[in-house]
């Protein structure tokens, strides 16, 4: 017997994995959780990846958005991006397989 | 509650594949594909599966450069599968020109015997309006800054 799913917000998930990539590179750069946690070893691709990650859902789904919320992520995002440049200048984008080869072989 | 000092672990790796299949599974539901869990949707939705692809699409747009090959192949054949299935899902739509009827072009007729007979109406005749794109209920997609998609929440 199947189990039914009343609903699946589509829109709430895509809004929460922004969120996601957003916290996710504010830790890789250093930044405290609420609790007072701190990232064990913050890592540049890491946080690369998240500001890939957040952009990528950003641009191409920004022009669906209402403006408050769309508004709110490219700010979080700018300032993230900047703070990035500021403290990595010299950060390259990582090489093809870096980051995403590791799951693969645990798997 | 964690002492303030403690370490997080964070991969953003795993984080990254997690929303990936995330965004697959929520097309697969909202496509009635069968759920290996044997999970289904009350109310499947193309506009939420459209959604889902898009973003899971974007993502691989962005990252599948920085992905190894045994990750990235897998993950791009599900997706294709999976836009290939909403396609199929689409209503037909006809391909044969749309023309105005005939009947909407008398008034245009009328005008220019009009004119050829030195009576030419005070006030123009208009063009018929062009005849509207079809409507397929369900998958049109929102207009830009609809929020149609996105509402907001408590702000």
């Amino acid at each position: 017997m199947a189990e039914i799913l009343p609903e699946l917000k589509v829109d709430q998930l895509v809004a929460d994995a922004i969120n996601a990539f957003l916290s996710a590179a504010a830790l890789h750069l250093g930044e405290p959780t609420p609790e007072g946690r701190r990232v064990a070893e913050p890592s540049v691709s890491e946080t690369w990846l998240a500001l890939m990650g957040a952009s990528a859902l950003v641009g191409e789904l920004a022009e669906h958005m209402a403006a408050p919320m769309r508004r709110y992520f490219e700010q979080a995002l700018d300032a993230l991006l900047i703070r990035f440049a500021e403290r990595f200048p010299e950060a390259e984008v990582p090489a093809p397989g870096l980051l995403l080869a590791k799951l693969s072989r645990e798997s | 509650m964690p002492e303030p000092t403690s370490r997080l672990e964070l991969s953003v790796s795993d984080l990254t594949l997690s929303i990936l299949e995330g965004f697959l599974a929520a097309a697969e539901l909202h496509l009635g594909e069968e759920n290996p869990n044997g999970v289904e949707l009350a109310r499947p939705e193309p506009m939420q599966a459209w959604l889902a692809l898009k973003s899971a699409g974007a993502l691989m747009d962005q990252l599948s450069t920085v992905m190894s090959e045994d990750v990235r192949v897998p993950l791009n054949a599900r997706l294709t599968y999976l836009f290939e299935r909403f396609e199929e899902l689409l209503p037909p739509v006809s391909r044969e020109p749309k023309l105005p009827p005939v009947a909407s072009l008398s008034a245009i007729v009328d005008e220019a015997l009009n004119e050829l007979k030195g009576n030419s109406p005070t006030k123009p005749v208009s063009a018929p309006a062009p005849a509207a794109a079809p409507v397929i209920p369900g998958t049109g997609l929102p207009k830009r800054g609809s929020g149609l998609l996105f509402p907001p929440r408590g702000r």
